[in-house]
């Protein structure tokens, strides 16, 4: 029994991860137990969740009883519609933003919580700082890949206020299945190339020149 | 030119948006399987009890597909009905994990595995967003009233409405999380995460 156990464990260990993200598993016996055998990657489910709680705590709990979140999140949404208006504007098209409400073509597209893209960018924040790498690439991954993926929220935005003006049978289909699949993609594929460059350079900062 | 590791992440992420969409366009097809089972599930986990929710699939291309009768065993018998989407409830977090599964770039063989045991834990995620609007409804305090939570427990359960059902996104973060639970062996994070040697970088 023991011996089977064994051999078994030892064969997954020769499988390997395969191509891909996959380098050879690690020579010898392969670790026992859901901690060891998925290790940080366990970690790094349980902080991002615990720091997702914590975000979700805070940003759904009713604006009824928390104004001054509420307040917060329509100014940063009225940035969006006015930010909107302002590149349609800037490449020759029609558009206005009156608070939170962004009109192209005279249609009113209103942007509304969840619109926000604040959910995958949380989920972004919150996998940068639960991988283990040094401050410093932390703080790299946040300053840059925050604004970007408000800006391609914008992007995403834009393009729903432009097929809701134009395509209205389809936004449905674009905003819920098609614009949030693609961001949170991206967030991952963001977050993907950002894990493999902030380890990257921490080890050529490492090698001494020469 | 991209360089592998970038190739890697874009191979993945074409990858999962072509599964992806593949499914979302297969709805129609799999809505006639998918229906039925989501009713069996909520069937078999809130059929029973005080406070219980019969599901049923109704006919038609409508968003809300599934009747929800409540009832609560009286005295006095009280019942009313609500209408659930099966699709963005059930079906949009269960394709999430495939295609997640699916587009990682592992062997087949791990990502059988890791679809059986992905669809489980999404399986027990789908029950929890069938759960919450029963549980509200059965909280709020009128004649079907059974719960009475406190203000934790109001405050706890219109969160999770908010956060794990309403939310656009919400069909996403915690498939992920699963996905990265059960497709991610420790030398698959290490090669992620572990600094490699520059000469080869």
């Amino acid at each position: 029994m023991g011996r089977q156990k064994k051999s078994r464990r030892e064969a997954r260990a020769a499988e390997g991860p395969g191509p891909g993200p996959g380098a050879p598993a690690a020579a010898g016996e392969a670790p026992e137990g859901l901690r060891a055998a998925k290790g940080p990657a366990l970690r790094f489910v349980l902080v991002v969740a615990a720091l997702m709680a914590l975000f979700y705590g805070v940003f759904y709990t009713s604006p009824e009883e928390n104004p001054g979140i509420d307040r917060l999140i329509r100014a940063y949404l009225g940035v969006y519609a006015s930010a909107g208006a302002f590149l349609f504007d800037l490449v020759g098209l029609e558009a206005q933003a009156r608070g939170t409400t962004l009109f192209v073509d005279a249609k009113a597209v209103e942007v509304v919580r969840g619109c926000d893209a604040m959910e995958p960018i949380a989920f972004f924040v919150a996998a940068v700082v639960a991988l283990q790498v040094p401050l410093r690439a932390k703080l790299i991954g946040l300053g840059a890949g925050v604004p970007l993926l408000m800006l391609l929220n914008l992007l995403r935005i834009m393009a729903l206020a432009l097929i809701s003006a134009r395509m209205p049978q389809v936004f449905e289909t674009a905003h819920i299945t098609v614009g949030q699949t693609v961001f949170v993609v991206c967030t991952l594929c963001l977050w993907f190339a950002w894990a493999l460059r902030a380890t990257r350079v921490e080890t050529e900062r490492a090698v001494p020149a020469g | 030119m991209l360089s592998p590791p970038a190739r890697r992440i874009a191979g993945f992420g074409l990858r999962f948006l072509l599964v992806y969409g593949a499914l979302v366009a297969a709805w129609p097809l799999l809505a006639h399987v998918h229906r039925p089972a989501y009713c069996a599930l909520g069937n078999v986990l809130f059929g029973g009890g005080e406070a219980s929710a019969r599901f049923r699939p109704l006919d038609g291309p409508q968003d809300l597909d599934i009747e929800v009768r409540l009832t609560k065993r009286g005295p006095p018998l009280v019942s009313a009905v609500m209408k659930n989407d099966s699709r963005l409830v059930g079906y949009m977090p269960l394709i999430s994990l495939v295609a997640l599964v699916l587009a990682s770039p592992i062997p087949w063989k791990r990502r059988r595995k890791a679809l059986v045991l992905g669809l489980a834990l999404v399986t027990v995620f789908v029950a929890v967003r069938m759960s919450i609007p029963i549980r509200r409804d059965f909280s709020r305090p009128d004649a079907l009233q059974v719960h009475h939570p406190g203000a934790f427990g109001r405050w706890l359960l219109d969160v999770s409405e908010r956060a794990l059902l309403d939310a656009p996104a919400s069909f996403f973060v915690v498939p992920v999380l699963i996905w990265v639970l059960v497709a991610f062996r420790r030398e698959d994070w290490e090669l992620v995460t572990r600094p490699r040697d520059p000469e080869r970088a």
